[in-house]
């Protein structure tokens, strides 16, 4: 598993380390990833580290890999087979729903829809989505001089099941390499929750660009890591509802989240009214 | 899956690379055991170390149509590779890491020594090594 392939990019909703289905799917390129292990491309985005170091990698990576092939890391060369935009092989891929959102995400009209109804998925899977997906989307806001709180629900919604253990079940994990099966389960339940904590700090630190109170609260991926010495789940559990959550609700109450959440509202009915003048506006 | 405890005198070291041999570690290369596990700089990085795996089925998944390239800690031990065991490796990353895996990101260490344990690493570490390329080529050998 090279940590520079399209399993641990932020493109590919469907796959992340041992997690998720045996194929990933590129929401950049449009293409189901069948050696998502064993390929790149120049647009890669690191999943395992905080979105500063990410960004820094991604430079270097950009330089090496071109951005318009998946290629395959063994011999920098594209392969027809490991990719596919098959129309069977998508139909298989949306006959699960997991796969139907991620293969729909971007092709729709909103992507925050298709977060949306990720969110209300159960199970692991359709959470290393959201995320995943959620990190190159208000990513993507940002670096198009957009406002941290175009990730205001994604945080809320993460935030809300920061402390939960996630249930890893047999389905889930596309790989044990080698392992112990439940040692890799509990390794991977770590990994999701490790996910949702670099999102939360992802918001933080575009929050902190925009001079907004949520911005000051140190690094929560480096509080864990400095305070939890062992890959022990309940500790982690317990740390993040006794000492992550309460710093994140003083900085960002639910009064506050609901402020800022009808400030987007107004906002986006605002544009919304301007299209639709300019639309009914007749052309002299 | 491993049903027996990996032991250093007993079972061989895996690591996938490609048909041609394994990578050539460089001896005077940044010696950061974190970064060289997060492989931060990418592809074509200089690295003192060259990464292995207790397990054939992790080692396989690094090959990528390449192939598993095995050797025993004394075999790399008698050509003046130091070994640095999973357990080291282990004890060494928590919070800003010690050593060689003292890193000032503790998040980068801590996901580091997740993926040691999930990978079961080990790392053979050529510093001291004159020859790393003949070194390398004579310590390997096709799983």
């Amino acid at each position: 598993m090279r940590l520079h392939s399209c399993q641990n990019c932020w493109f590919n909703g469907l796959q992340y380390g041992a997690l998720g289905s045996p194929v990933g799917y590129c929401s950049r390129h449009k293409k189901i990833l069948n050696m998502a292990d064993a390929t790149t491309c120049g647009l890669h985005f690191r999943k395992d580290l905080t979105v500063n170091r990410a960004q820094q990698v991604s430079e270097i990576h950009s330089k090496i890999y071109p951005s318009d092939a998946i290629i395959r890391i063994i011999d920098n060369e594209a392969h027809k087979e490991d990719s596919s935009t098959n129309e069977k092989d998508l139909g298989f891929l949306r006959s699960n729903p997991v796969g139907e959102v991620v293969s729909d995400f971007g092709l729709l009209g909103s992507t925050i829809e298709s977060l949306a109804q990720l969110k209300a998925m159960n199970g692991v899977r359709a959470e290393v989505a959201m995320v995943s997906l959620a990190r190159g989307y208000v990513n993507n806001c940002m670096s198009h001089n957009g406002k941290w709180t175009s990730g205001l629900h994604l945080y809320w919604w993460t935030k809300n099941r920061l402390a939960d253990i996630p249930e890893i079940k047999l389905e889930d994990l596309r790989t044990v390499w080698g392992s112990q099966l439940a040692r890799q389960s509990e390794l991977s339940a770590w990994s999701v929750i490790m996910l949702r904590l670099t999102f939360i700090d992802d918001i933080i630190s575009y929050a902190s660009r925009q001079n907004d109170p949520l911005g000051r609260i140190p690094s929560l991926t480096e509080q864990a890591a400095i305070t939890l010495d062992t890959f022990h789940l309940k500790k982690l559990s317990s740390w993040l509802r006794s000492e992550a959550i309460p710093q994140l609700d003083k900085r960002l109450s639910i009064k506050r989240y609901a402020e800022l959440a009808n400030e987007l509202h107004d906002e986006r009915a605002g544009i919304e009214t301007q299209h639709d003048v300019q639309a009914n506006t007749p052309k002299l | 899956m491993t049903e027996q405890k990996w032991k250093m005198s007993k079972h061989p070291l895996y690591r996938g690379d490609r048909k041609s041999g394994v990578s050539i570690p460089n001896p005077t290369a940044d010696s950061s055991i974190v970064r060289h596990i997060l492989f931060l700089e990418g592809p074509g990085r200089e690295t003192p170390y060259l990464s292995t795996s207790e397990d054939y089925e992790a080692a396989n998944n690094f090959a990528d149509g390449g192939v598993v390239w095995e050797t025993y800690v004394k075999t790399a031990r008698a050509e003046g590779v130091t070994h640095i065991s999973r357990t080291e490796l282990l004890s060494l990353m928590k919070g800003n890491g010690k050593g060689k895996a003292k890193w000032e990101n503790a998040f980068e260490v801590m996901q580091a020594r997740r993926y040691v344990e999930q990978w079961n690493e080990h790392l053979l570490d050529f510093r001291e090594v004159d020859k790393p390329e003949a070194t390398a080529r004579k310590i390997f050998k096709k799983s």
